[in-house]
């Protein structure tokens, strides 16, 4: 049983509208990589091998603009998720929500998929009539994790960025350039990364990836 | 066929014992269809002179045999062709830089038709003068139409080496690196400043284009700390690898220093493996460093000296003869004449004195040499002739004989008779040129420093430091302590600290013999004058003589630039490593002017060459750009859909059944959307979110027509120009609450558009509180059309009124789709009762096969991207960048409806479309084509006449934008720009085709599909 965060109403801040449905109504989700049948590749690979591969399942993904007002996009954050919103490239992070900074006036939040709906209408109804921004882009990425000793060598070979452990540390985030592709570069804890890319590039970063990490042994794992 | 042979060389030059190389690992190795044996830690160059190998190659122009003259990236002769298949083909591989593995295969690249004997030599010795400097300009410019006749016959004859004609098997990649410190060069100078450096914990980055670190200490025999120098270069690379901030790369040539010391490292990793890298492994990689500071510890090239027949093999640097005694245990010949302007060039005597050849004698160039290097000769019985120079050599494919002479003080003539001395081998060193290639690469002019005879790096604004032999240091111990402080210095500038003083390595402690100085000395006299002795020459891979560079001088080309290009010095593989400071000093002596006034061509990157596989990295095949998927792409495959390329997007094209051809199968998609329901993939339209309390006025600025009065859940067209007011991108753009927006945008158009929001935001309008998102991926869309479509969406659809006056055409309602949240906007791109549904994109394959599922009923046909052209195009729907191409006003395109002249702001593209050339008659506009014979289609990109009889040039009034064949027309159809068109309907236009065709068409509106609109709007 899950809600879905509906498309906006008509109000003058676009409040959103929650729809229910009978379990057997339920459509199927599917993620960017669905068709890569990642179970059946994790069955063909080893573990514990240099780096390994995995999509995460569909999470809720919310975009937050705010600049004149962003006093009270804060103060709404703050009451609504309990975490302040994050600094220069660095996250802020609760339970399985994570609001990571992205730009001057811009954060993206990561939450369970059936909470972004209530998330996006508290905020509003706190926020009143601040000029902010909040929208749902929950389908338009694909979260992979790259993991193990050589995750980090992996991203030598995509980024121009720097990637070393004591420039891309835990909790640091940055949107950069990946192969030729974009990504939002989470370090999660050592040796441990986040890469969240636009939903249509899934498949080319995917298959740059595995090419990449092919030299340190590949495991694919299920997300 | 050419019958291989085992070679009858055995190796007769290789010493008893020593050398770095492992005698236990044999390998055969392949030389122009000889079989041949070698070492591991042999370079392609010591195994051949192992071999006895003294000719490898023909030279370019003149065809002389030419020998290995060094043993490092400035080899200018051996250059070979390397690799056992077709596929693994290497064009100009320097046999000094290539490691020897078990079957290699090379050959010479400039042998045609062979090296030892050879047809075109008689073209260098008796028809030379044909091929004088300034040859290719002279001969070559005029007449221009034979150039590529004489090409042919050029490029073959000095065979420039060739690519593979398959596709290579290796791969290649990039690896990004961010360092503190990044350390050029391996030698004593670049380890000492890698530790000091490692030592404070910063990240350090060491490469040396060697395969193993240590330069000269490699070959040179001195001590360091009272041990081996090979031992203390060992014991530092340990220290090194213990720290996990530390990089060190081998094999590693670093080929570009660039602005903000950006570099470019390229690494062969598996050249001394095989033919092919082992699987999985890169052949290449290149490294791009970004640096916070560069210390340059690239080291210097020994000059040769430039004397009558210095080309002969045998000739070779007095350093490059060390090396390979020492290093490789090869001894290129049996006896050897040393020539030598510094002390530095005795070593090589010694070194062959100690394996038992024959020293004939070394030749001093100065009177009076005095370092301790004389004493040690004298001791060693080794006859010392000083004074004197080596001023020709002879022999036809190697040295027999060399003729040595006295010379003046200053080296300018001769002062007595020449003697005959015999030997095959003549050694010369004039001194060493510092490696200040990279230190160029950004702009900086290197400096001529007379003390040392050299040009060192200039002045640069960049955090860099040259230390040890490019910077002047002449000894050993200033080489280790230049490389202590540069470490010091790079640590320092990166705002870091030592822990305490100890954590900086002490100065070795090296012994230092009295050096005598050296002797200016670059062009060896001669009996004769340059022009009339045998060749001197100064480039040996373009074979550039003394005689061709004066000249050049002669003939006005003063400029060393204009020298470089005039005689070609400095050009090719090694880009006049060993000769260009000959070169400069030759110009500067024949103007009689100083070095440091003739100064320096530009060195540019790349210091050596470098692959193109290495450029392209792992962006090739199928990574060479990204493709990008909408979430429906999965069923278009399996439903045999042809894709096509709409900017990176992969959109399904038509899906043809089992026995149709594309008309076919256009007809009938098209004919299905018209008479039942249709469906398309739309997901590819760009999508942005705009919200903001200002997201209805910049809508009004940046759209031509009115957004004032568009109403919550509606949705509106909208034309975009740029300033110059012609047709920039169209979309429908709804309005999802008073202050929050979606506008759609063209799949190609798409970054293009959101980049211009975002510019005229925060570049003209910051003022504006407005937010833009791109939710394109997001979306899923899916277009259904035609007249069933209300009914098919009801199967689906059941909290949406669909009642054509609760929904009416151009609004948008939101409810749930198959159970999905879901947009669906009532707009048309076909002229049918159309609905477009948005559902976020992990439903989208739901939906779409939820919607088969209920479409079965309705005989719902999938149509790609060529039958919603052919939709559109007979209602006569534009498709911006198809039918508009940058010169196209909305009044040209007919949209003047679409263009609001009283909106209170001036958007963009107003002033731009009031110009006076946009406002004159005969513009070309925007019509409906209709061919005389209904079956024609004309081809898109087909120009019109008026007047069919005119000759040639014809008068061109416009050309065909779209142009398809239309089953519900039952005639083929066209859109065209023509001049003055939406005038002259009725009137007829004449395309002559390139096939001898020419087409009539009359000019028609373009709408043949239900011009009322009723369809729509049903």
């Amino acid at each position: 049983m899950h809600s879905i965060l509906m498309s906006e109403q008509y109000a003058h801040n676009s409040v959103t509208q929650k729809n229910e449905f009978a379990d057997s109504a339920i459509p199927m989700m599917e993620t960017a990589l669905h068709h890569a049948q990642m179970s059946k590749l994790a069955a063909r690979t080893d573990s514990g091998l240099g780096v390994s591969l995995s999509e995460l399942p569909m999470a809720g993904l919310l975009v937050f603009r705010a600049s004149k007002d962003k006093a009270a996009l804060a103060k709404a954050v703050e009451s609504v998720l309990q975490v302040s919103l994050p600094e220069t490239l660095s996250t802020s992070i609760v339970g399985d929500k994570c609001v990571r900074w992205i730009a001057p006036d811009e954060w993206l939040l990561s939450c369970a998929i059936d909470e972004a709906y209530t998330i996006e209408k508290s905020i509003r109804e706190i926020t009143g009539d601040a000029s902010i921004a909040i929208v749902n882009v929950a389908g338009g990425f694909s979260a992979l994790t790259l993991q193990g000793p050589s995750a980090v060598d992996v991203l030598r070979k995509s980024t121009a960025y720097d990637v070393h452990p004591q420039n891309l540390m835990p909790g640091k985030v940055v949107n950069t350039v990946f192969a030729k592709a974009q990504v939002c570069l989470r370090c999660v804890e050592e040796n441990h990364y986040e890469l969240i890319i636009r939903r249509s590039f899934a498949d080319y970063v995917w298959h740059w990836l595995q090419v990449a990490s092919a030299e340190y042994g590949l495991s694919i794992e299920v997300g | 066929m050419i019958k291989l042979v085992h070679g009858r060389y055995v190796q007769n030059y290789r010493l008893p014992s020593g050398g770095r190389i492992d005698r236990s690992k044999i390998f055969t190795f392949r030389f122009n269809n000889r079989y041949y044996k070698g070492y591991e830690g042999d370079t392609l160059a010591s195994a051949l002179l192992a071999n006895g190998i003294n000719v490898v190659g023909r030279s370019f122009k003149y065809s002389r045999a030419r020998g290995i003259m060094s043993a490092g990236v400035e080899e200018p002769n051996a250059i070979l062709q390397v690799g056992a298949t077709e596929a693994t083909q290497i064009p100009n591989v320097r046999a000094t830089e290539q490691s020897l593995y078990d079957g290699l295969v090379c050959s010479t690249v400039n042998g045609w038709p062979s090296v030892r004997f050879d047809a075109m030599s008689l073209v260098g010795k008796l028809a030379g003068g044909a091929m004088g400097p300034g040859f290719y300009y002279k001969t070559f410019m005029f007449p221009a139409f034979m150039w590529e006749t004489y090409e042919k016959v050029i490029r073959k004859a000095a065979g420039l080496g060739r690519s593979s004609k398959e596709r290579d098997p290796d791969s290649y990649d990039h690896m990004h690196h961010h360092v503190d410190v990044m350390v050029v060069g391996g030698g004593a100078t670049g380890l000492m400043a890698a530790l000091t450096a490692a030592r404070s914990g910063a990240r350090v980055m060491l490469a040396d284009e060697q395969n193993e670190m240590g330069g000269g200490l490699l070959h040179n025999g001195v001590e360091i700390d009272k041990s081996s120098a090979i031992d203390w270069v060992n014991s530092v690379c340990t220290e090194l690898d213990s720290y996990p901030n530390v990089v060190r790369l081998t094999r590693s040539v670093v080929t570009g220093l660039h602005d903000h010391n950006f570099l470019t490292v390229n690494e062969r990793r598996t050249h001394h493996l095989g033919d092919r890298g082992p699987t999985g492994m890169s052949r290449e990689r290149m490294h791009k460093v970004r640096a916070h500071s560069v210390i340059l510890a690239t080291g210097a090239h020994e000059r040769p000296l430039v004397f009558a027949n210095n080309d002969l093999p045998g000739c070779m640097q007095c350093s490059a003869v060390s090396q390979y005694i020492r290093r490789y245990a090869v001894v290129p010949g049996s006896s050897i004449v040393v020539m030598t302007t510094n002390d530095a060039g005795y070593q090589c005597a010694f070194d062959w004195h100690d394996v038992g050849r024959d020293v004939v004698a070394i030749v001093d160039t100065r009177a009076k040499p005095d370092g301790d290097v004389v004493d040690k000769a004298r001791e060693r019985g080794i006859e010392l002739i000083t004074g004197s120079a080596v001023i020709e050599a002879n022999g036809s494919h190697r040295v027999r004989n060399v003729l040595v002479a006295p010379i003046n003080d200053a080296g300018t003539f001769l002062t007595g008779e020449p003697q005959t001395l015999l030997c095959d081998t003549v050694a010369s060193s004039g001194g060493w040129s510092p490696a200040v290639h990279l230190s160029c690469h950004t702009g900086s002019r290197p400096v001529w420093r007379e003390d040392i005879l050299g040009f060192v790096p200039g002045d640069t604004h960049e955090n860099r430091i040259a230390s040890g032999r490019v910077n002047g240091a002449q000894s050993l111990s200033e080489c280790l302590t230049d490389g202590v402080n540069a470490g010091k210095q790079a640590v320092h500038s990166c705002g870091k600290q030592f822990d305490s003083g100890e954590s900086v390595p002490p100065v070795p402690a090296v012994v230092e013999p009295r050096v005598g100085k050296a002797m200016a000395l670059y062009l060896v006299p001669h009996t004769k004058t340059p022009t009339r002795a045998p060749k001197q020459f100064v480039d040996m891979q373009n074979d550039v003589t003394a005689a061709a560079i004066q000249t050049s001088t002669r003939e006005g080309f003063e400029s060393i630039e204009h020298v470089k290009r005039y005689t070609a010095m400095g050009f090719g593989t090694d880009q006049g490593k060993t000769g260009n400071v000959n070169g400069m000093a030759i110009v500067a002596n024949t103007l009689q002017q100083s070095i440091k006034d003739t100064g320096t061509t530009v060195f540019r990157p790349n210091y050596t060459p470098v692959t193109f596989g290495a450029v392209a990295g792992s962006h090739t095949g199928a990574l060479f750009d990204p493709k990008r998927f909408t979430p429906m792409h999965r069923w278009h495959i399996e439903h045999g859909a042809k894709f096509e390329n709409v900017g990176q997007w992969k959109r399904a094209w038509y899906f043809p059944r089992e026995g149709e051809s594309m008309q076919d199968t256009l007809n009938r998609e098209c004919t299905a959307t018209r008479e039942s329901v249709g469906i398309l993939d739309a997901s590819t339209l760009g999508k942005i979110d705009i919200q903001g309390r200002d997201a209805r006025e910049f809508l009004e600025r940046v759209y031509t027509n009115a957004w004032a009065k568009l109403a919550p859940g509606r949705c509106r067209y909208g034309l975009m120009c740029g300033d110059d007011g012609m047709v920039m991108d169209d979309g429908v753009t709804s309005c999802l609450a008073d202050n929050h927006f979606l506008m759609t945008t063209t799949t190609g158009g798409a970054a293009n558009v959101l980049n211009w929001l975002e510019l005229c935001h925060q570049t003209d309008w910051p003022e504006l509180d407005v937010y833009f998102t791109s939710v394109t991926d997001h979306w899923a869309t899916m277009t259904i059309a035609g007249p069933n479509s209300r009914e098919l969406l009801s199967r689906v659809c059941q909290d949406i009124d669909l009642d054509k006056e609760a929904f009416k055409f151009m609004d948008w309602r939101e409810g749930t789709v198959a159970g999905a949240p879901a947009r669906v906007f009532r707009i048309s791109f076909t002229g049918e009762l159309s609905y477009e549904i948005n559902v976020p994109a992990h439903y989208g394959m739901h939906v779409w096969e939820a919607l088969f599922e209920h479409g079965r009923d309705f005989n719902l046909t999938p149509y790609g991207t060529e039958s919603m052209h052919v939709l559109r195009a007979e209602k006569g729907f534009v498709i911006v960048g198809q039918d508009t191409d940058g010169s196209i006003t909305p009044i040209d395109m007919n949209h003047a409806w679409a263009v609001a002249n009283h909106k209170s702001f001036s958007y963009i593209g107003k002033r731009g479309m009031q110009r006076e050339d946009c406002l004159k008659p005969e513009r070309k506009q925007l019509v409906g084509l209709e061919t005389i014979d209904p079956n024609t289609v004309l081809p898109e990109g087909a120009q019109a006449v008026r007047n069919p009889q005119q000759s040639i040039p014809m008068t061109m009034v416009g050309h065909v934008t779209s142009s398809y064949y239309s089953a519900n027309v039952g005639r083929s159809i066209a859109m065209a720009v023509i001049r003055d068109g939406l005038n002259r309907m009725g009137e007829s236009v004449y395309f002559p085709l390139a096939d001898g065709r020419t087409v009539e068409a009359r000019i028609c509106a373009s709408c043949w599909v239900d011009p009322a609109g009723d369809c729509h709007k049903s």
